[in-house]
């Protein structure tokens, strides 16, 4: 397998991409290991997608974010004001940023390995909070915006 | 010359963004026509005159792949160029999409510039690198 530091700095560098390229959303990485906390400031929901994947590693993808700037990045992303957008509109927008990230995060990592991605699903914030990961096998990526924060997870599966 | 797009993505939101990209890209288009999946696509490229697909890879019922292999099995569809869209960036999965008659690729996230450059090569259009709008230039129908 990968080394975690390049698996991360892939994982940055995607997010960074798909976020400032599709949405024209300007981000900050912060250098800490892990995002404890990193929720205690949201209000209301916090939407979750999971995406697995497998090839020279298998494992699966975890990306949170608010609901609120969800429906502001769908908006945006569909040219849309954000009072026509429905639940469905922000589901497919969630799902849709979490392929692309994952898809690039293998380009950028190693575009001579194939890696075969699953279908994104909607998953529970709370289910994924309750989770018990070794931190060995898992990789967090907070992310800040000038609204809320987000977060991708790479969990390996061992 | 105005060309008829489909544009082939289980994603309603993909499938408006790359029809926003494509116009905002100045790209000469006629009009769009727009499937869920690969067979939805077989279906349309059977009732429709159409110059160009623009699909997805990983769809459910059937994918990118598959609908290309179809397409040039098909008398009808074989010489209409197929581009596909895609999140895979993995050279052997490229080399993939070109030996089943892909058209080319254009990778997730993308940029309006890199889809306009794309389509005018494989359409045989001139690229003068002008044409590109800004967002609140264009209409959105969607």
């Amino acid at each position: 397998m990968m080394e975690k530091e390049s698996l991360m700095m892939a994982m940055k560098n995607s997010i960074s991409e798909v976020l400032e390229m599709m949405f024209f959303l300007p981000i900050d990485l912060p250098d800490i290991a892990l995002s404890e906390g990193l929720w205690g400031s949201v209000t209301g929901d916090i939407l979750s997608a999971r995406l697995g994947f497998s090839g020279p590693f298998s494992g699966y993808f975890i990306f949170c974010v608010p609901e609120k700037l969800a429906a502001s990045l769908t908006a945006g992303f569909l040219g849309r004001e954000e009072d026509s957008i429905t639940e469905n509109h922000v589901t497919e927008t969630v799902t849709e940023i979490l392929n692309m990230i994952a898809g690039n995060t293998f380009s950028i990592l190693d575009n001579q390995s194939v890696f075969d991605l699953d279908i994104p699903e909607m998953v529970s914030f709370d289910d994924i909070r309750n989770r018990q990961n070794s931190s060995d096998n898992i990789m967090v990526i907070p992310v800040n915006t000038l609204e809320n924060p987000l977060e991708l997870q790479m969990i390996i599966n061992t | 010359m105005a060309f008829n797009v489909l544009i082939v993505d289980d994603s309603f939101s993909m499938r408006a963004v790359i029809k926003r990209t494509i116009k905002a890209s100045g790209f000469n288009i006629g009009k769009f026509f727009e499937a869920k999946n690969g067979i939805e696509a077989l279906n349309i490229l059977n009732e429709e005159w159409l110059d160009l697909v623009l699909t997805d890879y990983n769809m459910p019922e059937m994918d990118g792949l598959t609908l290309i292999t179809e397409m040039k099995k098909t008398e009808n569809m074989q010489d209409i160029p197929a581009v596909m869209i895609t999140t895979e960036g993995s050279k052997q999965r490229v080399a993939e999409f070109m030996a089943k008659g892909a058209a080319d690729y254009i990778k997730k996230p993308f940029t309006p510039e890199e889809i306009r450059q794309k389509l005018n090569r494989i359409m045989g259009e001139t690229d003068d690198g002008e044409g590109i709008l800004d967002d609140g230039d264009e209409e959105l129908d969607f």
